[in-house]
């Protein structure tokens, strides 16, 4: 090395002296290097300068794994080295306004992401974080409504398994009325239907000649306005009966129909109610 | 302890009549220093005081000095270290700091030492400033070849700025901090 300049320097000598500087290096060399950087100042000088590559290269991720833990190792015994990683560290905080960015390495992947997100108006990013917002507080009501909803289905399918009530006991003063198909009953004259003041039940009958048996649906309407009273689905056949809770038919004039459970109307009957 | 050794350190240096200069002592204990530090030595400023302590010494008493002043301080401090081998094993690697010392530089929150450091750059001439980043900070190849230099040119130029940076974020002379003083100085303690 002497009789030349550090800048002179060959690849192979480079190595050797990284591989000395990470303690990678027979002992043999390691004299024959220090007896060099005794002497030589220049040599000496080259070999303080691989600190500093060695330091940047190991934050920038390009020694090589083995490398990169002998530098660790070293890092661990000597708090000069670690004072010199933390002044270039801390220089990455001191560039923005120095290093144009046409010299700096790329960002590669994921970063070249995250970093041209610093180039979003700060108008554009305050009105993303808005709508952002306002997404999450309308997920969140709807997330509510939605579990408000299933309450209130268990509720009521909770009520639906409760035991229902007994069934209104028969009295003495059910009355039970046969109808017939186009005879309004009780329209004139005595014929109307009498309900007794006792009267829990009223057992209504009627005929379905020709219908074979089935489930029918009955509904109890209002004629003058078609409002629904009452209905039930019962058994069917040729004859129908029907208990209609008194409470319900109160003095007026009523309509029953009789339909399938496809909708379709059989039969109907009227008659009129009085107390 | 340590108080005795550089008394008898400053009494060796005021007997002594070895032609040591100034210069020529600090580029010895700097390549000391780094000696140690390569060997993984946690206190490589004392082991260098000790080889210098002992060259000294070693000179007093007539040694021969063979080839050079700085070869036999090299002999010097190859025996130190294997003396240190001796009472101190080499530190067992550890995710910890084996040496606990910490520079005043590391020590500072990251805040502050932007702070410190962006002082101590706008210290520097604009060129050497943007060079130390761009090498650092940028690609290094590229950045030779823009400059017309050698890799090792250009490694040599930022680590003399570097070296700088790294002098000025340490604490100043006169605020308490003890430094290093050539044995000259210290014989008129």
């Amino acid at each position: 090395m002497r009789g030349r300049t550090a800048a002179d320097m060959s690849e192979d000598e480079e190595a050797q002296l990284v591989r000395y500087m990470l303690n990678d290096l027979p002992q043999k060399d390691c004299e024959r290097i220090e007896e060099l950087y005794f002497q030589d100042d220049k040599y000496f000088e080259a070999l303080a300068a691989l600190e500093t590559q060695l330091v940047r290269d190991w934050l920038a991720g390009a020694l090589t794994p083995r490398q990169a833990a002998q530098f660790e190792a070293r890092m661990r015994s000597d708090a000069a080295l670690r004072e010199h990683v933390a002044m270039v560290e801390a220089l990455a905080g001191c560039t923005a306004k120095e290093v144009p960015t046409g010299s700096a390495k790329a960002p590669i992947g994921v970063m070249r992401y995250f970093l041209s997100l610093r180039d979003i108006p700060t108008g554009l990013a305050l009105a993303g974080s808005c709508v952002l917002l306002a997404a999450a507080i309308l997920l969140i009501t709807l997330s509510f409504v939605r579990i408000s909803q299933l309450q209130d289905r268990v509720t009521t399918l909770a009520a639906l398994r409760l035991p229902a009530e007994p069934a209104a006991r028969p009295s003495a003063f059910d009355p039970t009325f046969s109808l017939l198909a186009g005879v309004s009953r009780g329209a004139v004259g005595p014929q109307a239907l009498f309900i007794a003041a006792g009267a829990r039940l009223v057992h209504l009958q009627a005929l379905t000649p020709g219908h074979p048996a089935g489930i029918l649906r009955v509904a109890l309407r209002n004629p003058s306005d078609g409002t629904q009273t009452w209905s039930a689905f019962i058994s069917g056949g040729s004859q129908v009966e029907v208990a209609v809770p008194a409470g319900l038919l109160q003095p007026g004039d009523y309509v029953l129909s009789a339909e399938t459970g496809a909708g379709e109307m059989i039969e109907t009957w009227q008659f009129r109610v009085v107390r | 302890m340590i108080l005795g050794i550089l008394a008898r350190r400053v009494a060796d240096m005021a007997e002594s009549e070895i032609n040591f200069p100034e210069e020529e002592y600090r580029s010895i204990r700097e390549r000391l220093i780094t000696f140690f530090r390569l060997h993984r030595r946690t206190d490589p400023e004392t082991c260098a005081d000790e080889v210098i302590c002992r060259a000294v010494r070693r000179l007093r008493e007539g040694a021969n000095i063979d080839p050079s002043l700085r070869a036999f301080c090299l002999g010097v401090a190859r025996n130190v270290l294997r003396e240190s081998f001796k009472e101190k094993a080499p530190e067992e690697l550890s995710a910890e700091p084996s040496d606990q010392r910490e520079g005043q530089f590391a020590r500072l929150s990251r805040v502050e030492q932007i702070l410190l450091l962006n002082e101590c750059l706008h210290s520097l001439p604009p060129e050497e400033r943007r060079l130390l980043l761009e090498y650092h900070l940028g690609d290094r190849q590229l950045l030779a070849r823009r400059h017309n230099q050698s890799a090792n040119a250009l490694r040599i130029r930022v680590h003399r700025i570097a070296r700088k940076v790294l002098k000025s974020v340490q604490p100043q002379p006169g605020r308490g901090e003890t430094h290093p003083k050539h044995p000259a100085e210290e014989s008129h303690l």
